[in-house]
């Protein structure tokens, strides 16, 4: 299955004007050669519902090191332990899209998801945040200091949150506190924030939501 | 605004799977991605749906990743949302089912 995938994902690199050539170097790894720029190692994994640290580990025991992890079907989440151990290699990880965005990073190791590193920074930076750690790809737990109760916050990608992105949140990623809407443009619908009370959470988006991380 | 026929077709394909008689969904485009005289990279579709278990069948049937010819940004309203915030009007869609 996974030596699969990896043809697929050669198939899908090779199509690209990023690269010179993209080798198959293992069943799960592929050399790929930037035009005009350093070779970078993919690691291929290839989990139906959640890639966790079990699935990405033997990548990194190879004798080359990936610097980017995907996983096929690109509709799978990524748990958190997955995501620690993959940035502590260090590596990236993303979706096979996002290959080529990592390779303009120096070096690709440090190339994180814009949209997600920023939601990420603004929780840190809160002054009511302790820590903040990765329970999914968009999932966070956010620890709040005093007496104030932890925060599981899911983001949703979408301009305008309807009830049924805040299902679908559910479905994918289980119970959360918090949708919160990835975008600083758009609404969450009335609906939606219907939906999410009837799962014993609140919708918003990121002006609001940094109101409410005062709150209890 | 134009869409691309590749792009309408397979949509309607999709749509057709889904909502057979037309009568519990509206398909539409929106963005420039879907532009017939641009190369989009993904296609931006909105599917306006009658009831929330329609919306939530529409999600189950759509796979973001097998769609042809291009990977789609999903957005699924009710009738009533898209009437809240007036989706249609404000991303200039145009329908395509």
């Amino acid at each position: 299955m996974t030596a699969d995938s990896t043809s697929w994902v050669l198939e899908k690199l090779s199509t690209s004007s990023s690269f010179s050539s993209v080798t198959k170097v293992d069943d799960d790894l592929l050399q790929v050669q930037v035009k005009d720029g350093p070779a970078f190692v993919v690691g291929v994994v290839s989990e139906p519902k959640c890639v966790t640290k079990i699935h990405v580990e033997p990548l990194f025991a190879k004798s080359k090191k990936p610097s980017f992890i995907t996983n096929i079907p690109s509709s799978a989440i990524w748990g958190g332990g997955a995501i620690d151990f993959i940035h502590a290699a260090p590596a990236a990880f993303g979706r096979v899209g996002e290959i080529s965005k990592a390779a303009k990073a120096e070096p690709v190791s440090t190339y994180r998801e814009k949209n997600l590193s920023f939601y990420e920074r603004c929780f840190e930076q809160h002054s009511r945040v302790a820590k903040v750690s990765r329970v999914f790809d968009r999932v966070f737990l956010l620890e709040r200091t005093g007496a104030l109760k932890p925060l599981t916050v899911a983001l949703v990608e979408a301009y305008d949150m309807s009830a049924e992105d805040v299902r679908n949140a559910r479905t994918v990623y289980g119970k959360f506190d918090i949708a919160l809407k990835m975008s600083h443009y758009g609404s969450v619908t009335t609906a939606a924030q219907t939906a999410a009370e009837s799962m014993g959470a609140e919708a918003f988006k990121l002006s609001d939501f940094l109101g409410r991380l005062n709150r209890k | 605004m134009t869409v691309s026929p590749d792009v309408t077709v397979a949509i309607r394909n999709l749509a057709e799977r889904v909502d057979p008689d037309g009568s519990r969904t509206m398909w539409f485009v929106f963005g420039s991605s879907a532009l017939e005289h641009r190369s989009p990279a993904d296609v931006d579709l909105m599917v306006v749906c009658d009831r929330d278990d329609t919306a939530d069948e529409v999600r189950r049937a759509v796979d973001v990743d097998k769609f042809a010819p291009l990977p789609i940004h999903l957005s699924i309203f009710t009738v009533a949302e898209e009437e809240e915030i007036g989706a249609v009007k404000q991303r200039e869609a145009v329908r395509v089912a």
